[in-house]
């Protein structure tokens, strides 16, 4: 049974240790800019009032206007987060190459798919 | 004041999730639309976004201990993402108070699950750091044994994927109980290598509707910010702490607490 290289592996493991740490950090940075001033200040309850109900906001609109407004605080936390989610996006494209390189077809191509398929998933999140 | 209090307490769920073997997600989107009541879906959104947290950086781990059977988690990836589309797809029409419904009654399966294996309690861990520690021992033995290759029961293993998929889209968990069900029940798979397996499959699972949820703005920082940082930490503390504590008791503890939850998830579903 053919196994991908150990080496590729050592550094996917590395890209995903220090992938997860920096978008924890950058997550947290921004999360704390954000509360620093309103946070001591504000009575215990409404905290999370904007989130009672749910509310459509498509992801593009509001990046470009918080870039308008030079929220940067809370865009270092968006960069964590899309960090984060396209880290096994990442992991999954390096499995594919990884069985590539061992000539494993069946499976660079069942890793293939499903890369293409997480593409899809986050295209329905577009319309 | 209350943000602190979300942080804190997603430190608490990860640690009792790396402890107990159960994903800090079925703590934390109760304790959100339970006591914080945000609404299901952004509770949702943001606990995915914490597995995938938690699953990458296990993805680590098992990636350098070669415990994890990656030919198999490729095979079945397909079927766990599919399920996830599919399961994005549902939440986008389905009635959220039917999400308290399935989330309550997945949460008394899990009970179930968790209580089964108690000669198992490390197998099943979500946040496996600590089993980064253990796998030392118990390599040894695993190593050549890997019988997986039955391919009468990968069409099972796949379709229990696929469920597993639109569990973890449709209720922001990372569904390894179901993962792990599939690759040691119905595909056999020693058990090391099924949770190994599962816990790396996991972060894939749940990125695919992670994704999406983004993309359509569902995961806020407000709420996911202290919640997947909270939980990266707390299992991290978790994994530490995992090796001088009696995980048994506290899982019958945690049993009847989940239980209580629940049933309030269930009640709650009936309510709107």
């Amino acid at each position: 049974m053919k196994m991908p290289d150990e080496s590729i592996d050592i550094k996917i493991a590395t890209v995903l240790r220090v992938g997860v740490i920096s978008a924890g950090v950058l997550i947290f940075l921004g999360w704390l800019s954000q509360i620093s001033l309103s946070d001591l200040a504000r009575r215990s309850d409404s905290a999370f009032d904007g989130f009672k109900v749910y509310e459509s906001s498509p992801l593009i609109p509001v990046l470009q206007e918080l870039v308008s407004r030079g929220r940067w605080g809370e865009l270092v936390s968006y960069l964590g987060l899309s960090l984060l989610i396209l880290l096994p996006v990442f992991r999954v494209f390096m499995t594919f190459v990884s069985f590539l390189i061992v000539r494993d077809f069946m499976l660079s191509l069942l890793s293939a798919i499903v890369f293409i398929s997480l593409l899809i998933s986050f295209s329905l999140g577009l319309s | 004041m209350q943000e602190l209090i979300l942080f804190v307490v997603s430190i608490l769920a990860g640690f009792l999730g790396a402890l107990l073997g159960i994903g800090g997600g079925m703590i934390v989107v109760p304790v959100l639309t339970l006591f914080f009541k945000v609404d299901i879906r952004y509770a949702i959104a943001a606990s995915l976004v914490s597995i995938v947290a938690t699953s990458s950086g296990a993805a680590a781990s098992f990636l350098r201990d070669r415990l994890t059977n990656l030919r198999v988690a490729v095979v079945l990836e397909i079927g766990t993402v599919a399920g996830a589309i599919t399961g994005f797809l549902v939440a986008t029409w389905i009635e959220p108070r039917l999400l308290f419904l399935v989330f309550g009654f997945f949460l008394l399966f899990s009970i179930r699950m968790m209580l089964r294996r108690r000669d198992e309690e490390l197998a099943v861990m979500d946040h496996p750091w600590s089993l980064h520690l253990k796998l030392g021992g118990s390599f040894a033995d695993e190593t050549g044994q890997l019988r997986h290759y039955k391919v009468a029961n990968v069409p099972a293993g796949l379709a229990v994927m696929y469920v597993a998929g639109v569990l973890s889209a449709l209720l922001g968990i990372g569904s390894g109980v179901l993962k792990v069900l599939a690759m040691d029940s119905a595909m056999k798979l020693p058990i090391k290598v099924s949770s190994a397996t599962s816990n790396f499959m996991i972060g894939v699972t749940a990125t695919a509707s992670a994704g999406a949820y983004f993309l359509q703005g569902m995961i806020r920082p407000e709420i996911a910010a202290p919640v997947a940082v909270g939980i990266i930490i707390g299992s991290w503390i978790g994994a530490r702490a995992m090796v001088k504590m009696k995980a048994k008791t506290l899982r019958s503890l945690f049993a009847i607490l989940l239980g209580i939850v629940a049933v309030q998830m269930i009640w709650r579903g009936f309510q709107q």
